[in-house]
């Protein structure tokens, strides 16, 4: 005698297999229909990683500071050596001095401006790589219709073959 | 303590030094205040639109980007001192030499 499937019968066996199959098969239809399909129109929306009205909020702010920054340059005039008291060769240091520092700050009015040219580069980014993704989604989400498919086709092959050892 | 009203030739080492001082306070403090506040003021204002790797990034180029400005203005600042603190020193050579001791020559 074979080994006993008394309670497992072949067709048990089927219909107990090819069920959980099908609720599978269920599961990755409707992953593929609601949540890919969803997913891949993401794009459309205004979020991508970066809020895009925040960005012009960014830039915004980011332009105060230049402001400032300017402002604080424009402060640093003779004045402000004079008025201490330097003279001869020490008020010429202080005067070199503060030419640097005026320097220094355009500097870095410029990499404020630069990042915010960054910034608005980063949106469009964004935009490209969400583009790109979208495009990707879109194949995988059709690759998983195909695999739901096949475990369909699977499904209805047959119950899964099992010796019952009745023979 | 002697005083030489309108002076216009010599030095005033402490003058000098108080003038450094206040420099530091109203140039370079207030550079590098501004620094800090824009600096923060952006990571701020990402941080209220932007979420990831990108973001943190770009944070960390914009404090780096400060760091770097503010030591330049540290830098600059050590160099005047020093310069000035030079003149201080070149200048005591001078008033040093100015007038020779005779009291070992003949007359």
């Amino acid at each position: 005698m074979g080994i006993s499937f008394e309670n497992y019968s072949e067709d048990k066996w089927g219909v107990t297999i090819g069920a959980n199959l099908r609720g599978a098969k269920m599961t990755l239809e409707n992953l593929a229909t609601s949540y890919f399909d969803e997913f891949a129109k993401a794009p459309e929306t205004s979020f991508t990683g970066i809020s895009e009205p925040g960005v012009d909020s960014l830039i915004s702010s980011i332009n105060t500071y230049i402001t400032k920054a300017q402002d604080t340059i424009n402060g640093f005039n003779a004045d402000i050596i004079l008025e201490k008291g330097l003279k001869g060769p020490a008020l010429e240091a202080a005067q070199i001095f503060l030419k640097a520092v005026k320097d220094i700050m355009t500097a870095y009015v410029s990499v404020l401006i630069d990042e915010k040219k960054e910034l608005a580069a980063i949106k469009e980014k964004y935009r490209a790589a969400s583009s790109d993704i979208s495009g990707l989604v879109q194949d995988d989400a059709k690759s998983l219709r195909d695999a739901a498919k096949q475990i369909r086709i699977d499904d209805n092959s047959g119950p899964v073959s099992i010796d019952s050892g009745q023979h | 303590m002697l005083s030489i009203d309108n002076s216009t030739i010599g030095y005033d080492v402490e003058g000098m030094k108080n003038a450094i001082g206040q420099i530091n306070s109203e140039v370079i403090g207030a550079a590098q205040q501004v620094l800090l506040e824009g600096a923060d003021g952006i990571e701020r204002s990402i941080k209220d639109v932007w979420v990831g790797a990108s973001a943190d990034q770009f944070v960390k180029n914009i404090q780096d980007d400060r760091r770097k400005v503010s030591y330049g203005l540290d830098q600059a600042f050590m160099v005047f001192k020093d310069c000035v603190n030079q003149i201080i020193e070149d200048m005591d050579t001078v008033d040093a030499t100015i007038v020779s001791d005779r009291s070992g020559d003949d007359l």
